[in-house]
């Protein structure tokens, strides 16, 4: 709907109210004022992300930018990909193989250094402010271009939603919908435990005749009919072919085990399901990088999680010839201390750390930046988040210059700083 | 390409201003320089209070008058050639007050005594029950939570003090301006004095307490003017700089420490803080001055002066804007000159009205809940538009004026015609009212005199299976997640003014969810009961009703139930129709 698009034609200050209304019927028009400024925003070839989320804070130096010979890297032993020049780390020797298709990018920097803030930074483009809540980036695109399969959900949150972040001031329809536990992914898209096809049906039947007398009531508010049309959507939904898959059920017990019997791997093979079936934006998230103690041997878990997933992930993309259309974005809310502490950990370290991109459009096996000798600090081409995030938007086809109207009348940019273009090197 | 398409049809002249804005955007001039060089800076301050609170107009035909608020309304819709929609049932308005003013519907028995009163003056004395009830204190905790940011995790705090305090303050009907002094210039341990959690929350930071500060108690945004001046409203940064100097100096001080075993069976230290000093030396918006001390101390005394022409007037409009589904100031936290009130006459009535009544925040809501305006009827849509009966229209002229009504909506913008208030748009429960309201239609809802002690986040999960299986919203710590988040109760990270839009998840949580099946299928559930005392069917029927809509079933309902319960009588079949009366939208909305 092009209700749902305003851009910034409606500066609530600057308008009477009666201009205003007009603004509604120039979107009636089927164009909206970016839209005619900015022209095409054909980008990327993708027309869904999966993001994977290191929720805690990967360490970037034992994982994607290990230091060789440095007292800094630790024990963790670098091993070469596929790309010439680029080694990560030997907890992922899988995914080095499929450096023909990956790239790095290893100069990814931000003042953020703690979870929260850092997240809502990663997610959002924007630091948190006490007074605003900016949307996060799925919920964007969302907005922007909307879902791919009308009985999906847009925007799926695989393993809970990072502090809960989702649609801010956008409003909770573009909200991500959230599965709390991969294995258990449809709640509440079927009945009940309790219930039977044929109860619920005349539980259904009940609902319309007991909903009458209020619906006619009320049928020209808004409200109202936005929820009848939820009411339908979400049966349409319960009852489509599309929501099958949610079921992980349906695939060979070798295929679950290909992605790893754990909530992470079965959150990815979740996703790649989700995106295969329409879904736009999928985050599947991965817990437990926050190794302040015993960091290496928790990056080791975590490391062969990750390995085994996204190897298994970016096989079935391209065996069914979607990995040019999705992308596939990896990254945490920050790196980790070079400096290995006390407890044998690391620390919080936002001033470089590593993201990793794959598919839709970009290409493979190249380096973008470099932190220094010993991780500390960008040492080229430092990378900032509104840079990823106009990368992300160029792929899957979104003006990263677009405005959105806060509920104050303020133009929000879909990257904050106008001025950070996508990273044209990765295309 | 622009200016082709304002050519080609009739567009208003919005289109040409936004125009300038994208086209100076791309020649590199800011969009905000354009809009600021529109401003008038003229005045910047609100003009103040009149000596006198404003008296009011003469009553209007066709306009009923419970108090003063009701002259206000009518007179300014009688401007506008506007006719006020029916005043609602008794039974409707104790379902709507109750949710109002306690946040959850009311039981079968309150909604018997009160039908069964002849008293003339039976809807004043519900209103002033409600108010004196705790589910006043429970329901508003919520709608100061939301605006203090309160949480049960504030870092360095050691219990959820900030809610008990909240919870106590509204238990205690603390002067308006007392509470807001209480949190500006209180000091002392978190877990001794719960006011100075508001400080604790911005960590003692000068800048965002002036952010917080000034969005919640004065109703202005003065965020963008911290970096710049600000693009959209006339505070420039130095304003912004005045306002953090009275909290310099404040900081958090040590309190206590503690020492906890984590899930992994490490021991953990926290510490705890308190807040201390602030002497620090501001220029007050308004250019007012102190004669109290210095620093917060100063600060609290400005904000809470009756020579500050922002902080009644903010107070009255929230609590107005939460009863009426819209501010007299819109949005809420927009007071400027450049966005005068709906009534400005009202608005000063209110905010006197709160002056003199010793900031009792329980008058002003009193007020506005005997009004009839606050009665009005929330049914069907716009009868009348910019004066214009729509009876008067011939079908052709309705549609237009529908599609453009519709229109209005769509884009989130309150309707023109609710600024008059001349009708009650029809509001969605919020999460925690909607919460509560699934509680006590199924037997489960039971609320505490006080908030108990639960630690934060560190002890927090070892101490809330202590909580009853199904708490009350009031003991449900923030930020909530689940049901409740799914309803739009937010992080609390910032003050968020709640959507409460539809979604599809919602729908499939009232469908399928856990929660819904949860207390729907419990020991405690009445229907238990009233089966177990061999209640005829009718009885049940007629009890689960007002239990679950406050109303009784029509005949055509009753039909289809008993058509639908056909020879059987079993539990089952009766939380069918408990679940199809939850789902029916009548059921969460507040009509």
């Amino acid at each position: 709907m092009n209700d749902e698009r305003h851009g910034c034609s409606g500066y609530q200050d600057m308008l009477s109210r009666r201009q205003f209304l007009g603004a509604g019927a120039a979107s009636f028009l089927g164009l909206t004022m970016p839209q005619l400024l900015f022209g095409s925003t054909q980008g990327g070839s993708a027309d869904s992300v999966v993001l994977l989320w290191m929720a805690g804070g990967q360490s970037h130096i034992d994982t994607w930018d290990p230091k060789p010979g440095r007292e800094t890297n630790g024990p963790i032993a670098a091993i070469p990909t596929a790309a010439k020049g680029i080694k990560i780390s030997e907890h992922l020797p899988l995914v080095a193989r499929q450096f023909a298709d990956i790239s790095l990018i290893r100069s990814l920097t931000s003042n953020e250094g703690s979870h929260e803030r850092a997240t809502y930074l990663m997610h959002t483009g924007y630091s948190p402010l006490s007074t605003f809540a900016h949307a996060a980036l799925g919920s964007t695109v969302v907005k922007e271009i909307g879902g791919r399969q009308r009985d999906l959900p847009a925007y799926v949150s695989i393993n809970g939603s990072p502090y809960n972040l989702g649609a801010g001031f956008l409003g909770s329809r573009f909200a991500p919908f959230i599965v709390h536990n991969s294995t258990e992914p449809a709640q509440n898209l079927t009945y009940h435990r309790d219930m039977t096809e044929k109860r619920f049906a005349g539980r259904l039947t009940l609902l319309k005749e007991l909903d009458k007398n209020f619906a006619r009531e009320h049928r020209r508010n808004n409200v109202i009919s936005d929820y009848a049309k939820f009411y339908k959507s979400a049966l349409r939904m319960m009852h489509s072919p599309a929501v099958k898959a949610f079921d992980l059920e349906a695939e060979p017990m070798t295929k679950r085990t290909a992605y790893g019997m754990n909530y992470f791997g079965q959150g990815v093979l979740l996703a790649r399901r989700l995106v295969e079936a329409g879904t736009r934006f999928v985050e599947v998230q991965l817990g437990g990088w926050d190794t302040h103690y015993e960091n290496f041997d928790s990056v080791a878990t975590l490391s062969s999680r990750l390995d085994k997933a996204m190897d298994a992930l970016l096989n079935d993309l391209r065996q069914t010839r979607r990995l040019e259309r999705t992308l596939i974005v990896l990254t945490g809310e920050f790196g980790r201390t070079p400096q290995i502490n006390k407890d044998n950990g690391r620390d919080h370290w936002p001033r470089v750390w590593s993201a990793v991109m794959a598919g839709g459009g970009v290409q493979g096996g190249r380096l973008i930046g470099e932190s220094d000798a010993d991780g500390m600090e960008p040492a080229t081409r430092p990378v900032q988040v509104g840079e990823l995030h106009a990368t992300i938007c160029k792929a899957i086809g979104v003006d990263w210059k677009q405005y959105n109207k806060a509920p104050d009348g303020r133009p929000i940019r879909v990257v904050k700083n106008k001025n950070l273009q996508p990273i044209y090197e990765l295309f | 390409m622009i200016i082709r398409l304002t050519s080609l049809v009739n567009i208003p002249r919005f289109l040409g201003s936004v125009a300038i804005l994208l086209l100076a955007d791309v020649a590199g001039a800011s969009p905000f320089d354009a809009y600021r060089a529109k401003l008038d800076l003229s005045r910047k301050v609100l003009y103040p209070l009149p000596e006198q609170q404003p008296t009011p107009p003469p009553a209007q035909v066709g306009w009923k008058v419970n108090n003063p608020i009701d002259r206000f309304i009518a007179d300014r819709a009688a401007e506008h050639k506007v006719r006020p929609l029916g005043t609602i049932s008794d039974i409707q308005f104790v379902r709507r007050a109750s949710l109002d003013l306690n946040g959850v519907i009311p039981t079968p028995r309150v909604v018997r005594r009160f039908l069964s009163s002849a008293r003339a003056d039976r809807r004043e004395r519900l209103v002033a029950k409600l108010l004196d009830s705790p589910g006043y204190a429970a329901h508003w905790a919520v709608f100061w939570g939301d605006l203090l940011r309160e949480r049960v995790n504030i870092e360095g705090a050691k219990y959820n003090q900030f809610r008990k305090w909240i919870h106590k303050s509204l238990t205690d009907n603390l002067p308006y301006d007392q509470f807001v002094r209480e949190m500006i210039s209180g000091e002392g341990a978190a877990d001794q004095n719960g006011a100075v959690n508001f400080i604790l929350r911005d960590r003692a930071n000068p800048e965002m307490l002036t952010v917080a500060t000034t969005q919640i108690f004065l109703g202005t945004h003065m965020k963008c003017a911290q970096c710049h001046d600000h693009p959209f409203d006339v505070w420039e940064q130095k304003d912004f700089m005045g306002m953090a100097g009275f909290w310099r100096g404040t900081s958090m001080v040590r309190t206590g420490q503690d020492s906890y075993t984590d899930p992994r069976g490490r021991e953990q230290k926290v510490t705890y803080y308190g807040i201390a000093g602030g002497q620090g030396g501001g220029r007050f918006l308004t250019d007012a001055t102190s004669s109290s001390g210095s620093g917060r101390r100063a600060l609290a005394e400005l904000i809470c002066s009756e020579q500050n022409p922002y902080f009644a007037r903010v107070v009255v409009n929230r609590l107005w804007a939460k009863l009426m589904g819209r501010g007299l100031v819109h949005p809420v936290d927009d007071f400027k000159v450049n966005n005068p009130a709906s009534h400005p006459q009202l608005l000063d009535w209110l905010a006197i009205e709160l002056i003199r009544n010793n900031y009792d925040l329980k008058h002003i809501l009193r007020l506005i809940a005997t009004s009839n305006a606050y009665q009005l009827s929330s049914h069907d849509k716009p009868r009348y538009l910019t004066g214009i009966p729509l009876t008067a229209l011939n079908r052709k002229q309705l549609k237009a004026v529908n599609s453009h009504y519709q229109q209005s909506i769509a884009s989130q913008e309150a309707s023109k015609q609710y600024s008059l208030f001349e009708a009650m748009p029809l509001r969605r429960m919020n999460a925690e009212q909607l919460y509560d309201s699934l509680l006590r239609t199924t037997g489960l809802y039971r609320l505490p005199d006080e908030v108990p002690l639960l630690g934060n986040r560190y002890t927090f999960y070892m101490q809330r299976r202590d909580l009853p299986r199904y708490p009350p919203s009031l003991l449900v710590p923030a930020p909530h997640d689940g049901f409740m988040r799914v309803f739009d109760a937010h992080s609390r990270e910032v003050i968020y003014q709640r959507k409460n839009e539809a979604t599809i998840p919602q729908v499939l949580e009232l469908l399928n969810g856990k929660f819904i099946h949860a207390i729907l299928d419990q020991d405690d559930h009445p229907v238990r009961q009233w089966l177990k005392q061999e209640w005829p069917t009718g009885r049940i029927l007629d009890e689960l009703y007002l239990a679950t809509l406050t109303r009784s079933p029509n005949s055509r309902e009753q039909k289809a139930i008993h058509r639908f319960l056909g020879n059987g009588n079993s539990f089952k079949k009766w939380i069918d129709v408990h679940w199809a009366l939850i789902n029916s939208r009548e059921f969460m909305f507040i009509n």
